[in-house]
């Protein structure tokens, strides 16, 4: 066991909404230093990847990539809409996926085509100052994927419980199984864990499975960082950003900060980095945490690696719930999302490569971390890569560590 | 002056990122109709009354979701002790949202 294992009395995930690692990521590829490509172990982009648009020009992909409200439409992440972007326009069985479908699968939406290009846009790296730095002072995965191809709620579900339950879209029939949430695990065994929502006008995706029923594992943003500055924090934490905005307390604004499209990006940016000061700012709490900041599916947005096939978790989604017409043995992954693993016994600029990862990863390491692996789970989770290999002997100095700090 | 040796600064949105008034996302309209099924296990005097699908902004969904958010965990709250050795009331599972989708056209 290594030092920073032996230490480890804290895993937080961070779980964001909707980016792709080609999207916000894949331009740290393109960034050189003396004529050399400066990070030449992250598969990010080339600068030639492209897409066939309707009327089947290539769009390549454009460090255009903005803030907020660039895409007037949200970006179709459902399944029907991420298979088209995965396997472009092929139908049947005998496909080979291409990735060559996000501009099509756009355009159905903007039904415009100067504007279905948009999706192929990427940030340039300065723009996002804070997932940048964490990516490359840390340790970035290179194949995190997105459990399923499909939207939100189904690839949070692997997060908390290592599967969907045979669902591949928003609904919620998980209730009542025999394979228990990560925090139900973890409080049964006498352990502690949390849901950290941000207030209560943003509240929670898990909602009917856990608000109803489990509401001692619910605290708010504000407690996560009492929390932190206390040493009170649970053996596992698991953070929802703000997912709209509204007003705050005295007449303040709440900015939603998950980076869903169309929110505002360098909001989220925020968000993430006081998550990250907020345990760095606790010396004991920071030499003793593992903080994974990591985002639930691709939204729709580009990105150029095709996702692998997998260990199905034993369900199986029809036809007829897939939208596609051909069913889903949950045999093969979503689109890739950037993953970041933070702690100050990852060594500097780590690229975890050639090993696959997705949200099931979740449960089972804090379960084979805290319980000993000791809880009824799919063969999918319990088959599934761990990350906490990534942690050394060594802790970093103090002085190569970043902090942010928040200008105006 | 910072105490730290490495410090990024991160700057922040720009004075008109702030709108509360855009429309709801797929995914926020999902969660009102999930946390609308909570309510429904609410006691009646509890319960919003609001048609959910008449909420069209983010400004309207973080009312409902507050107002919801805090109903639901004090019903738990409020739970007495001895709750626990009674049969749990066995929640309803979430109504498929074609369902939700067949009221909304009507």
């Amino acid at each position: 066991m290594t030092v920073g294992l032996d230490k480890l009395k804290h895993i937080v995930v961070l779980m964001m909404e909707n980016r792709s690692f080609d999207h916000m990521l894949g331009g740290l590829s393109l960034v050189t230093e003396g004529g050399k490509k400066k990070y030449p172990k992250i598969n990010g982009l080339t600068g030639n990847e492209s897409n066939p648009d309707s009327d089947g020009t290539p769009v390549v992909v454009q460090p255009q990539a903005d803030y907020q409200d660039q895409l007037v439409h949200d970006p179709d992440h459902h399944f029907p809409g991420t298979d088209m972007q995965i396997f472009g326009d092929q139908k049947g069985t005998g496909r080979v996926a291409n990735m060559q479908g996000f501009v099509k699968s756009y355009f159905t939406q903007t039904k415009d085509v100067k504007l279905s290009h948009e999706i192929m846009n990427y940030f340039k790296p300065e723009k996002l100052p804070v997932l940048t730095t964490l990516a490359t002072e840390f340790a970035l995965f290179n194949s995190w994927f997105s459990s399923i191809p499909g939207p939100t709620i189904c690839n949070r579900a692997f997060s908390h419980y290592g599967t969907s339950f045979g669902q591949v879209g928003m609904n919620i029939f998980y209730i009542g199984r025999d394979i228990g949430s990560i925090y139900g695990r973890m409080i049964d065994a006498g352990k502690t864990a949390k849901i950290y929502y941000y207030d209560q006008q943003s509240s929670t995706m898990e909602i009917v499975n856990l608000l109803q029923h489990q509401p001692q594992l619910f605290g708010t943003y504000s407690q996560f960082i009492s929390d932190c500055k206390t040493g009170k924090l649970p053996d596992y934490s698991f953070i929802e950003p703000a997912y709209n905005d509204h007003p705050g307390p005295g007449g303040g604004q709440i900015l939603a900060s998950d980076q869903h499209p169309t929110h505002n990006v360098q909001e989220g940016e925020r968000f993430i980095g006081n998550v990250y000061n907020a345990i760095r700012g606790n010396d004991a709490l920071w030499e003793s945490t593992a903080l994974l900041v990591v985002y639930d599916e691709h939204g729709g947005l580009y990105d150029h690696v095709v996702p692998p096939v997998c260990t199905p978790d034993g369900f199986k989604a029809q036809a007829g719930d897939t939208g596609t017409g051909m069913p889903f043995a949950f045999d093969r992954l979503g689109v890739r999302v950037p993953a970041i693993l933070i702690s100050p016994f990852i060594p500097k600029g780590t690229v975890v490569d050639g090993r696959i990862f997705e949200h099931a990863c979740i449960p089972n390491v804090v379960t084979n971390h805290f319980l000993n692996g000791d809880a009824a789970r799919t063969v999918r989770e319990k088959g599934s890569e761990t990350f906490l290999d990534l942690l050394s002997d060594d802790m970093r100095d103090d002085n190569d560590i970043p902090w942010f700090e928040f200008g105006g | 002056m910072s105490k730290h040796a490495y410090v990024v600064t991160v700057p922040k949105p720009h004075h008109t990122a702030y709108n509360p008034d855009r429309p709801i996302s797929d995914l926020v309209k999902n969660q009102i109709l999930h946390l609308s099924v909570a309510e429904q296990h609410l006691d009646t005097h509890h319960q919003s009354g609001k048609d959910v699908h008449s909420i069209k902004t983010e400004r309207e969904a973080s009312e409902y979701i507050a107002h919801l958010t805090r109903k639901l965990h004090a019903k738990e709250t409020k739970k007495p002790q001895t709750a626990k050795k009674n049969k749990p009331a066995r929640p309803r599972p979430a109504r498929p949202s074609s369902k939700t989708n067949r009221r909304k056209k009507k």
